[in-house]
């Protein structure tokens, strides 16, 4: 049964009874929480994601809440707890929502140890992933979503997991996140594109998050082989520039993006390999992303 | 007298002319030219020395121009972790 | 024994004490275990117990999958606290000094039970008091830098009278802890330190490490000093396995109670046993029994120790603290995320590019 099956009371019922597990790709996370500006995010968003039994084993214990005391009032705040433990500082109150989607970003990257996880966005196209490794100017989400736009199923904005068994792929379809400029430049990409409310005030400027599609959400259990690693890099007002990328330069860069390669070991070291060659490796420097987009779509066709 | 200590396996890839190398031991990755790679690999299974390492590399095709970047090279690799002092 | 266990911790022990009952649970069950054993960091070593008795296609496959998660943390850390001791050994290598290997370190080079499954990295050496200086000029000679401990830490380093603070590697980033003796020579309890040298074993090379007995009371004293549970059930169940490994001898359960009492340390050995055999269902001989009671406190303290141990064992803050230094990290998480994370969680993938400056052209 999908989220959007619950009346409006029954979800609000459901989290703060600790009654939610929402299956998200491999994982399965229970959520517990008053606060209706949450209840409100996770109907919005998550609405085409499946729930699980209530007899089931959670990946993870979510719960978001106000501090106990005197913070209630005054300036609320909200603190977001993993496993009874809160794990960050406490975040405004009116910014519950977008917590909630880091939070959750941080419990994948904290716990998932049994896949390799670099830091990249994934699509999918024919079948062979794509990915978008990120590092700092990389506008990876923004990528990302015009991907998507393009046709291109939705692996996941944040994490690429990759299974060492077999080299697969693994989608961990989220609600992706932009900031700022991005936000209005997506949008303007037209499509049917459904947005959230966008977040002000947060450390990095606005956040808006763009509904995942029914697609995406839909093949969550369909992983991918691997096809393509671009690595892009936002040059305002600069070169437009498509070029392989030699696989040894290709596979340093990659332990550099990477979330647990050194705890893997080995195990990390094969996976991460084979995942570089398997695919063929390309950097992007771009300034215009309808442009960047065609260029990618176009190696994609190939 | 150095080499790589008795049960490390390292583990390598090759792509072009650039060699990858895994030490599970350290947990350390590392990016290595072919010269650094053959000396590497000279010192897996057996203990040379320096001079014996410098002799070996002068016969590769690529060879360097400074016998004492070996000594370097050497230095390097033990900082690293990947090689140690053998007992002679 | 007086005291009241709440139910995951229940569930918990039994889990630790009969593995083999675990296919048998159901998943509310299941979740609430894992939830448990995380938290008190025992994860590792029941999926270490799964493992050994092949059970990992009989439990739920989440429950699988989180237990692999685990198991890589673990053989993480163990190969961490392998090179850091390689390391710390190349750092002394001029330095004519015997060092001894205590605790997690210990565990783990001489491949002792507590050492599966485990999940601190720090590595704690003892060397005579004389040498400290000559040490720590060698260890920061080799990279290590003193930390800056907060207050909370402090206290603790002052607690435990260690001359020297915590050293932290530079790029490793993986912490030395360099001691003189095994407990405070101030604390009501003094074992001599010269007595523990003398019985130390070879370990390797270059190490020693402490005699079976004397791990055991080691890792009891540090428990049960001052009467509270300093390490929760993590470090209970570590004594729990120490006397079951080394319990296999006869020879150790007769020499126990006779070293405890040459080391003073009889009461902590008293509560070690109390609470293994009460909580874990440690075997432990009639006859060892009737000889610790030498150590027994009265039965209103011991009713109170009842209490705390049990509430000791059931875990309320985060990240028990034996230490709090700045450790050796396991996951870094995004350089350019933008939540404000706190600045200790590091993933250490440990990347190096090592490119020879032999040709110009290949220069880095």
């Amino acid at each position: 049964m999908n989220v959007s099956r619950l009346s409006s009371t029954e979800l609000r019922d459901r989290l703060a009874a600790g009654a939610f597990r929402l299956r998200i790709g491999p994982f399965v996370s229970q959520v517990t929480t008053r606060l209706p500006s949450v209840v409100a995010s996770l109907g919005f968003f998550y609405g085409d994601y499946p729930l699980e039994d209530e007899a089931a084993i959670a990946d993870f214990h979510v719960r978001l809440a106000p501090p106990s005391g005197l913070r209630r009032f005054y300036r609320p705040q909200v603190l977001f707890f993993q496993d009874g433990r809160s794990q960050f500082q406490p975040f405004p109150m009116d910014l519950a929502p977008p917590l909630f989607e880091w939070g959750l970003n941080w419990c994948v990257a904290n716990r998932a140890h049994h896949y390799l996880m670099l830091h990249s966005g994934v699509v999918e196209r024919s079948g062979r992933a794509l990915l978008l490794p990120a590092h700092p100017g990389s506008g990876k989400s923004t990528l990302t979503a015009g991907l998507v736009t393009r046709g291109f199923r939705l692996l996941s904005d944040e994490h690429a997991l990759i299974r060492p068994e077999d080299g697969q792929l693994v989608p961990v379809p989220r609600p992706i996140a932009l900031k700022n400029e991005s936000i209005a430049i997506i949008q303007d990409l037209g499509t049917e594109l459904t947005f959230g409310p966008t977040f002000h005030d947060t450390q990095k400027g606005d956040v808006s998050h763009l509904r995942p599609f029914e697609d995406s959400v839909r093949r969550a259990d369909e992983p991918a082989a691997p096809g393509w690693v671009v690595f892009p890099k936002f040059v305002r007002g600069g070169n437009h520039r498509l070029e392989p990328v030699a696989k040894a330069a290709a596979m340093m860069e990659l332990v550099d993006n990477s979330i647990n390669y050194g705890i893997l070991g080995s195990v990390g070291f094969r996976a991460l390999a084979r995942l570089v060659d398997e695919s063929t490796c390309w950097a992007l420097d771009y300034d215009d992303l309808p442009r960047a987009l065609d260029e990618i779509s176009r190696l994609a066709d190939r | 007298m150095w080499r790589v200590p008795k049960d490390w396996r390292l583990e390598w890839r090759q792509w072009g002319s650039f060699h990858i190398v895994f030490n599970p031991a350290s947990g350390d990755t590392h990016l290595l030219n072919v010269i650094s790679a053959f000396v590497l690999r000279s010192l897996e299974n057996e203990a040379r020395s320096v001079e014996e390492l410098k002799a070996l590399v002068s016969r590769l095709p690529e060879r360097p121009g400074d016998p004492a970047d070996i000594d370097d090279l050497v230095s390097e690799l033990d900082e690293l972790g990947l090689v140690a002092a053998a007992p002679p | 024994m007086n005291g009241h266990l709440d139910a995951a911790t229940e569930l918990l022990l039994a889990a630790l004490v009969r593995p083999r009952d675990l296919p048998t649970l159901d998943a509310l069950r299941w979740d609430e275990l894992l939830c448990r054993a995380r938290n008190t960091r025992l994860l590792g070593r029941l999926g270490v117990e799964v493992e050994r008795l092949d059970l990992l296609d009989r439990i739920p496959r989440k429950a699988a999958d989180q237990i692999r998660a685990e198991l890589a943390l673990a053989a993480e850390n163990a190969r961490m606290v392998r090179f850091e001791v390689n390391r710390i050994l190349r750092a002394l290598r001029d330095v004519a000094v015997p060092v001894i290997l205590l605790k997690g370190a210990a565990y783990v080079l001489a491949d002792l039970p507590p050492a599966e499954g485990r999940l601190s990295s720090d590595v704690d050496i003892m060397v005579p008091k004389e040498s400290l200086g000559e040490v720590e000029a060698a260890l920061l000679r080799g990279g290590y830098e003193a930390v800056k401990l907060d207050p909370y830490d402090q206290r603790y380093y002052r607690r435990w009278m260690h001359e020297l603070p915590p050293l932290c590697h530079r790029e490793r980033e993986t912490v030395v802890d360099v001691h003189h003796t095994i407990l405070p020579e101030t604390g009501r309890l003094r074992p001599d330190r010269r007595a523990l040298g003398e019985a130390a074993r070879p370990l390797g090379d270059r190490l020693r490490i402490l005699a079976p007995a004397d791990l055991v009371l080691h890792s009891a004293a540090h428990l049960f000093q001052d009467g509270d549970l300093d390490g929760g059930l993590r470090d209970l169940v570590d004594l729990d396995l120490l006397l079951r490994h080394f319990g296999r001898e006869p020879e150790f359960w007769e020499g126990l109670v006779p070293r405890a009492v040459a080391l003073t340390l009889t009461r902590p050995l008293y509560y070690a046993l109390r609470y293994c055999q009460g909580l874990l269902c440690c075997p432990v001989p009639a006859s060892v029994q009737e000889a610790v009671r030498a150590g027994e406190p009265v039965p209103p303290v011991r009713s109170l120790m009842d209490a705390l141990t049990c509430r000791a064992v059931t875990p309320d803050g985060w990240d028990q603290p034996s230490r709090r230094t700045r450790r050796a990290r396991f996951l870094l998480y995004v350089r350019s995320h933008w939540l404000r994370m706190p600045p200790w969680l590091l993933a250490r993938h440990l990347a190096r590019k090592a490119i020879a400056r032999v040709f110009p052209a290949h220069a880095r």
